[in-house]
């Protein structure tokens, strides 16, 4: 019964936070074009826009509404998120994901001997877009899970929720890179506009996709589709 | 495993009926060059309109002269004699910018075929309309010293001649000293009225070196001693001489020629000795305007415009009667825009009367603006497709298509759709009426509703997702000149896709090092256009500074080769080794020298003989002879990706389960390596210095093979590797992707045949396309033949046995 309750209650939690979510992405972007700036997504000078998404995904945790009807699970994760070795941890996870996100990039075809800040840049974003939710959600044991078996990890809703989120961000940023060969010669498409934006615009899909799925209510197997 | 083959060879025929369809054989020429004589009902004063400017002309063609090569310092006589006594224009090339193409536009003044580029190494036949005939008639004598092509093109125009062999592009030296040497001693001959030479050592240069070799300077200085020298002479002569240098095609960053990069399809013209103004102009504006200036007949299928900036020194009316002249020529050719025409007429007309010059600049500009406008229009649309056989034939090819699925599903062997295409070829192939066009297209149409849905049916949901999505963005990718261009992006971008999908999913994290070879080996050769400028591993490697880490690069790929043929082989060969060192040597010590490149070429054979002599383990055999054949054919900075390519092949070999997903990624793997060893879809990057090794003279045939062998060296070399597990698989799914990409690039050309792009990168790229479809053919039967005789001599051994 209480496994009951806390499904909807999760549900409802992620309804809400895919709303906050894709309003915010989508506000980022519009200001983005609206601005200009949307050239500069691979500089430092873009550092603002991913600590807006930061901020977002912590305020994401810390703001759990609906927690009157039952909080068993929340009593026992509480003393866990202030711990200092998990959050050790957890700065860990992310710095080893920043680092294989880069090497990834560089292995795909990013330049090796320049670009250093834009691959950076986007190294940190897919980081932002994909571990940190991840880890400030389910903390790093959790995330590391997820991460080493992204197609057949079994876990509760909002696992599945986090994965499908990651799937479809990395598949964005992997999309993205279809228009770098094109000869339009346009600014936006140098390296790495085209897949941050493509990783910012999947993740906002995939939020967004999340508040129909929830609300339809009948999102059993649906994560299993990104099985590649 | 007939069967297959049999299909094969339906769908080569298929594309051949296609290819006859999509490039046209025939040209509409124009009739009668002769001059106007009258313009409503007045005379020309043609002894006054139409003289020569010129006595004399000396033509000098320079091969691959680049716009860019023409600088104070490459060139310290020509320089400043045309800042002086000529001028300078900047002259756009049609693709294909192949030589024998390019002679033709300079003669003819018309936009060759597309085949000629193919014809460029088969053979060539002679023209009969072109301004060297148009010089002959009127009495002139020419003299050629230069590039045999021309012989070929005009077997009977020349005075005197000498020809030196275009294709062999080792020597860059004596190929210009032989023409220099004739040079001189017609320079004081006084009987002859036009000369054209041809030089091909800068060709040969690039073709080897590249244009940053520190060779090319010299070259060009040697290029201006020649013009100097001739130069110097003209002002002895009494006769007004025109000296004209250019080139026929440019020459790209990494060497090549073929596409139609910016650098391969500009080319400067310089014309000395007489009054003119910079201009820019096309390939096929110089041959009208060298006849002009000669006062001769235009060549009659001329489309080219005489340039105006080459006549200032003429009355205006003149000019007037020149347009005029080039009006009704190309009004004879195309009936376009004759309003303008009409109005131009009209003007001048007005002008003979009145002799005004309001009226002669207004005629000016309308005949222009004529000439232009349909010059550009016959650009464009040269080519009349028949539409009819191209459809007929892509609905072959997607018949015999859903064949190769099928079979590749067991789903039977469609004998009948095959019996129905090979009739329907059958009668397309001979002349046809319209109504049998339409009935075969409709019995096509009905084959494939019934195949499609048959092969619909037993279509699963499975684990090859990723396949499935590479395939669908890789062919929708075709529809994109851009994506064409740049092909080996899609492909190091799909295999590291389906690398990192599978080796992630099956937590085999050793297939990673792949990925870091992918990365390596993009580097490695330029390719494609977009990027073509970065600076590559290869340029690197060649630097002189570098020579260190180019020798140990050259070893170690060496040793790493022996190492891999030693663990095909399971034990210690001691050929290899040998013809190992001998390449080492033949690049190092002896600079090529033909003699050391026959001697590996018998090492290689004498290996060869001896592994089949001991005719154990058949299939490794043949991929130590081919990778000992290839180290031979290959540039040595590009030798390391021979080991590379196999391990990543062994590596998919040992983690992957599934044979059809291990044959996708070999595939795939060989693919890869293809666009790294350089390869693309353009004729610029086919590496032509390779056909010559072991070689003192150009011999076709063998030349041929040579390239082929390079430049297929990795998709032959993967389905080798294969082939010993995975026979059926690998020439299955080998047919079906490449006729899959064939019904593609069919489609895509047949969509954009009015498309900008068409003749520059849809064209290539179906011809390249051809060409793999053909080269799988030929493995398909090398392969099928040695089976045969493999199993002839079982059955011998078998015999034998049975005797005794």
């Amino acid at each position: 019964m209480t496994a009951v309750t806390s499904d909807v209650r999760f549900r409802r939690i992620i309804t809400l936070h895919s709303i906050c979510t894709s309003i915010y992405t989508s506000f980022i972007i519009f200001i983005l074009v609206y601005t200009h700036k949307i050239y500069e997504i691979g500089k430092r000078s873009s550092l603002p826009v991913i600590g807006v998404l930061i901020v977002g995904e912590c305020l994401k945790v810390v703001f759990r509404p609906f927690t009157s009807e039952t909080s068993t699970k929340e009593k026992q994760n509480k003393p866990k998120k202030f711990n200092l070795s998990s959050k050790l941890k957890c700065a860990l996870v992310l710095c080893t994901s920043i680092v294989i996100y880069y090497c990834l990039a560089v292995l795909f075809g990013a330049p090796f001997l320049s670009s250093h800040e834009e691959t950076f840049m986007f190294a940190l974003l897919l980081t932002v877009l994909t571990v940190l939710p991840s880890c400030l959600a389910v903390g790093a044991d959790v995330t590391i899970a997820i991460l080493i078996d992204l197609t057949s990890f079994e876990g509760d809703i909002i696992t599945e929720t986090i994965k499908q989120n990651i799937c479809v961000t990395l598949v964005g940023a992997w999309l993205g890179a279809v228009v770098i060969p094109l000869d339009w010669d346009r600014p936006w498409q140098a390296w790495p506009i085209p897949c941050s934006l493509g990783a910012v615009i999947a993740y906002m899909c995939s939020n967004l996709f999340n508040i129909v799925g929830m609300s339809s209510k009948t999102l059993k197997k649906k994560t299993g589709r990104y099985n590649l | 495993m007939d069967k297959f083959l049999i299909n094969f060879i339906l769908i080569i025929i298929s594309l051949i009926l296609f290819l006859r369809g999509f490039f046209p054989v025939q040209y509409t020429s124009g009739n009668d060059s002769a001059r106007p004589t009258q313009l409503n009902g007045i005379e020309f004063n043609l002894e006054q309109l139409y003289k020569p400017e010129v006595d004399r002309l000396v033509f000098i063609i320079i091969d691959a002269l680049r716009w860019d090569f023409i600088t104070q310092q490459n060139f310290p006589n020509l320089a400043p004699a045309f800042h002086q006594h000529g001028c300078m224009h900047k002259v756009h090339v049609q693709s294909p910018t192949v030589t024998l193409p390019r002679i033709k536009a300079l003669t003819t003044g018309r936009v060759p075929q597309f085949l000629d580029v193919v014809l460029n190494l088969v053979g060539t036949n002679k023209l009969n309309d072109s301004i060297l005939h148009q010089a002959k008639n009127a009495g002139k004598k020419i003299i050629f010293y230069g590039d045999d092509t021309w012989l070929k093109l005009y077997p009977d125009v020349f005075e005197r001649w000498e020809g030196v062999t275009s294709f062999f592009v080792n020597d860059y030296t004596e190929v210009d000293n032989n023409v220099t040497s004739n040079v001189l001693n017609e320079l004081s001959n006084s009987d002859w009225d036009i000369m054209v030479l041809h030089y091909l050592g800068l060709d040969h240069i690039g073709h080897v070196h590249g244009p940053f070799s520190p060779l090319v300077q010299p070259k060009l200085q040697e290029m201006d001693k020649v013009f100097k020298r001739i130069y110097d002479e003209t002002k002895v002569w009494n006769k007004k001489t025109l000296v004209v240098v250019t080139g026929d095609h440019g020459m790209k960053d990494s060497g090549g020629h073929g596409g139609a990069t910016y650098a391969e399809t500009y080319v400067p013209f310089i014309a000395v000795g007489l009054p003119c103004v910079n201009g820019s102009i096309k390939q096929i504006d110089i041959p009208a305007t060298l006849s002009v200036l000669l006062g001769l007949e235009l060549p009659s299928s001329s489309i080219g415009r005489p340039v105006l900036n080459m006549l200032v020194g003429l009355s205006q009316d003149r000019q007037l009667y020149i347009l005029n002249y080039v009006s009704s020529l190309i009004k004879s050719i195309s009936d376009q825009y004759e309003e303008i025409l009409n109005d131009a007429t009209s003007y001048h007309y007005k002008f003979m009367v009145s002799n005004s010059t309001k009226d002669a600049t207004s005629a000016q500009i309308q005949y222009q603006a004529y000439i232009n406008m349909v010059t550009e229009n016959l650009l464009h649309v040269s080519a009349v497709q028949d539409d009819y056989t191209l459809l007929v034939s892509i609905l072959a090819l997607l018949n015999l298509l859903c064949v190769v699925f099928s079979n590749l599903c067991f789903l039977g062997d469609g004998t009948t759709t095959q019996l129905a295409v090979t009739l329907i070829l059958i009668i397309q192939l001979l002349p046809t009426l319209l109504l049998t066009s339409v009935l075969s297209i409709a019995l096509l149409l009905y084959f494939l509703l019934q195949n499609v849905v048959k092969v619909a049916r037993c279509v699963k949901p499975n684990d090859n997702g990723i396949f499935i999505i590479c395939t669908v963005l890789y062919l929708s990718s075709l529809q994109s000149s851009s994506f064409i261009e740049e092909e080996h992006q899609t492909w190091y971008f799909m295999l590291g896709t389906c690398i990192l999908l599978k080796g992630y999913k099956l937590k085999h994290f050793q297939m990673l090092p792949i990925l870091i070879f992918i990365r390596f080996i993009r580097t490695m050769n330029p390719s494609g256009d977009k990027w073509s400028h970065l600076p590559t591993l290869s340029s690197w490697f060649v630097l002189e500074e570098n020579y260190v880490f180019y020798q140990i690069l050259f070893c170690s790929s060496l040793m790493l080769i022996y190492f891999c043929c030693n663990k095909l082989l399971k034990r210690h060969s001691l050929v290899i080794p040998l013809i190992l060192i001998f390449i080492y040597v033949f690049h190092t010590c002896f600079e090529k020298s033909p003699t050391v490149g026959k001697f590996i070429w018998l090492g290689i054979g004498f290996n060869f003989l001896l592994e089949l002599y001991r005719f154990k383990n058949y299939a490794d055999q043949f991929v130590v002879c081919w990778i000992l054949l290839c180290s031979l054919l290959i540039r040595p900075h590009n030798l390391v990706l021979i080991p590379i390519c196999l391990f990543s092949c062994a590596l998919v070999q040992n983690y992957l389960k599934n044979s059809l997903h291990i044959t996708m990624i070999t595939l795939l793997i060989g693919k890869v390596f293809f666009f790294a060893q350089g390869n693309g879809n353009s004729f610029a990057s086919v590496d032509v210095a390779s056909g010559y090794v072991g070689l003192q003279s150009y011999v076709p045939s063998i030349v041929f093979l040579q390239i082929v062998c390079h430049t297929y060296t990795f998709p032959v070399l993967v389905t080798l590797f294969t082939i010993t597990t995975h026979s059926r698989l690998v020439w299955e799914i080998s047919i079906f992707f490449r006729t899959l990409t064939l019904v593609t690039t069919c489609t895509a050309i047949l969509i954009h045949r009015h498309h900008l792009f068409v003749w520059s990168v849809f064209a290539p790229k179906l011809l390249v396309e051809s060409f793999n479809c053909i080269e799988l053919l030929v493995e398909l039967l090398i392969f099928k033949f040695i089976k045969l005789s493999k199993c002839n001599s079982i059955q011998t051994d078998v015999n034998k046995v049975n005797v005794y």
